[in-house]
């Protein structure tokens, strides 16, 4: 999975033409460790149909401050470029899978 | 670590709560709370936002201001560190 920071944020969410995933994390929480495996699996499922991301929060805190992340982890999804939808905390592989599916 | 996981161990207990029964969770909240207590100065929750503003941040210090309504509502702190 890619690896976004807020430099790069700009050119690989807005102006991708394809829908966006964002998994916000931190290194040492727990939730988070737990949902990226999951995260990096459905990379692989939906290539050439979502691209997928990674950005920790602490080391890039505009990009969060942008879409008013409190709590990690957060998975954000981009459609043309904007905010379609959110989740926040721990999910299971098949409710994301739903939730992709029900935003693209 | 071990004194950070027995002094929220004692907390839990005059709560009515318990640590996670999952061992490797416990342990990776308390990394992540030493972690930032190294990195910040303080036991910030490893799964909140820090704002860089001191006061709101002692919010967020472990255990936050949100716990119990988590506990209460969901069975479990939000980064899953005290369960009922």
């Amino acid at each position: 999975m890619n690896i976004l920071t807020d430099e790069t944020f700009e050119g690989s969410v807005k102006n991708s033409t394809i829908p966006v995933l964002v998994d916000i994390y931190t290194e040492w929480c727990p939730p988070c460790k737990m949902l990226g495996p999951i995260v990096e699996k459905l990379s692989e499922e939906y290539a050439g149909k979502v691209e997928f991301f990674k950005m920790d929060l602490d080391k890039n805190p505009k990009t969060g401050n942008l879409f008013e992340v409190d709590r990690i982890p957060t998975v954000v999804l981009f459609v043309n470029g904007e905010v379609k939808d959110k989740f926040i905390g721990l999910k299971s592989e098949e409710e994301i899978r739903n939730w992709i599916n029900s935003n693209i | 670590m071990e004194k950070l996981i027995k002094i929220s161990e004692e907390y839990a207990e005059s709560k009515g709560y318990k640590l996670n029964p999952n061992r490797a969770i416990v342990e990776g909240v308390i990394k992540g709370l030493l972690v930032r207590k190294e990195n910040f100065g303080e036991i910030y929750c490893p799964c909140r936002k820090m704002s860089g503003n001191k006061e709101e941040d002692k919010k967020i210090i472990c255990p936050c201001i949100y716990h119990e309504d988590e506990i209460a509502k969901d069975g479990h702190c939000f980064c899953n560190l005290f369960v009922k």
